[in-house]
C-alpha cells in the first residue's frame, strides 16, 4: 500500500481534489477538518511526493495557495483504492 | 493497514465524492441578475419583431431597450465571471465541463446569428437564441438545477407553438424568454424553489 495515503487526512485531500480543478487551502482546511500547521504539513508532503501541485496567487491583494491532483496523485489513489477494497474482500492487498 | 481502517477510509472516501456529486445548485442571485436581463432584453426583441410583422415597423423604443438590455447583462456577465472565478476558493470539474459546453453552445449560437440574412430568416434568427438559452439551462438542469431544467423545457415549448402557431411566434418566442429566463432568475434572486434557501 502507498505510505504517504496511509493517512486519513491525505486521503481526504486527495479525495477532495479530485473532483476539482482546483481548491483553496482554506477550502481543503474546512473539508479536512484540520489545523492550519497539521494540514500545511500534510501538503508538503503531498507536493513534494508529485501527488499534488501548488500555486501561490493573489486574490483582492490577499495571498492564496491553490492545489490540483497532478496524474501521479490521481493514479496513487486509484491504485490505493483498490488495494482498500481487495483488503476488504480479504484477496491480496 | 486492518480491514476496519481500510473501511474507514472508504467510508471517508465515498462520503468526500458523494458530496462532490451532489454538489449543490450553482443558482446565485448574481446568474439571476443575469437570466433576468438576458432573458427581458430577448423577450422585447422577439416582441418588437412581432410588431413589426404586422403593416409597421419594429418600435424603436423596444429595440434599443432590448439590445441595451443584452448589451449591459453581457458585460455584467463577463465582469461578475471574471470576479467569481478569481474569488473563488474551489473550482470543480464539474463546473469547468459544464463552462466549456456553456461556451460551445453560446459560440455555435453567435456564429449561427451571423447567418441570419441568408440562412436564418425570419422568426428562425429568433429562434436560435431561444435555442441557445434551451440548451444550456438545460445543462444545468440535469447537473441537478431543477428550476433550470423546467427553464428549459419552456423556452423549448415556446420554439414549439411559435412553429405551429405562425401568428404568434414573436409572442411566444418572448414568452418563452420570459418565463424560461426571467421567472427561473427571479427564482434564483428570491431563493425560491431552492434546496438551501437564497441562492
Amino acid at each position: 500500500m502507498d505510505e504517504l495515503l496511509l493517512s486519513k487526512t491525505r486521503l481526504g485531500v486527495i479525495a477532495e481534489l479530485l473532483t476539482a480543478k482546483w481548491v483553496a487551502f482554506s477550502e481543503l482546511q474546512r473539508a479536512t477538518k484540520t489545523t492550519n500547521g497539521n494540514l500545511g504539513a500534510h501538503l508538503a508532503k503531498l507536493v513534494e511526493a508529485g501527488y499534488v501541485a501548488e500555486e501561490k496567487t493573489f486574490v483582492d491583494r490577499r495571498p492564496q495557495t491553490r492545489y490540483s491532483l497532478t496524474a501521479a496523485g490521481r493514479g496513487a489513489f486509484v491504485a490505493h483504492v483498490r488495494e482498500m477494497q481487495a483488503l476488504l474482500q480479504g484477496g491480496t492487498p | 493497514m486492518d480491514t476496519r481502517e481500510a473501511r474507514d477510509h472508504l467510508q471517508m472516501v465515498d462520503q468526500i465524492l458523494r458530496q462532490a456529486e451532489g454538489g449543490g445548485s450553482w443558482a446565485c442571485p448574481e446568474m439571476g441578475v443575469n437570466l433576468v436581463g438576458f432573458g427581458l432584453g430577448a423577450g422585447l426583441l422577439n416582441l418588437a419583431y412581432q410588431f413589426s410583422s404586422g403593416t409597421h415597423g419594429a418600435p424603436l423604443a423596444l429595440v434599443v431597450a432590448g439590445a441595451a438590455l443584452l448589451v449591459a447583462s453581457l458585460v455584467y456577465m463577463v465582469v461578475w465571471t471574471a470576479t467569481a472565478r478569481r474569488a473563488a476558493e474551489r473550482v470543480s470539474l464539474r463546473a469547468v465541463h459544464a463552462g466549456r459546453v456553456m461556451g460551445a453552445v453560446w459560440c455555435s449560437v453567435t456564429v449561427a446569428a451571423f447567418c441570419q440574412p441568408h440562412i436564418f430568416n425570419q422568426w428562425s434568427a429568433s429562434a436560435i437564441w431561444t435555442l441557445g438559452g434551451a440548451i444550456s439551462m438545460l445543462v444545468n438542469g440535469f447537473l441537478g438545477e431543477r428550476r433550470a431544467l423546467a427553464g428549459g423545457l419552456i423556452l423549448l415549448a415556446s420554439l414549439v407553438v411559435a412553429n405551429y402557431v405562425p401568428a404568434i411566434s414573436g409572442y411566444a418566442l418572448a414568452a418563452g424568454f420570459l418565463f424560461g429566463y426571467v421567472a427561473v432568475g427571479v427564482m434564483y434572486l428570491t431563493g425560491i424553489g431552492s434546496a438551501h434557501g437564497r441562492g
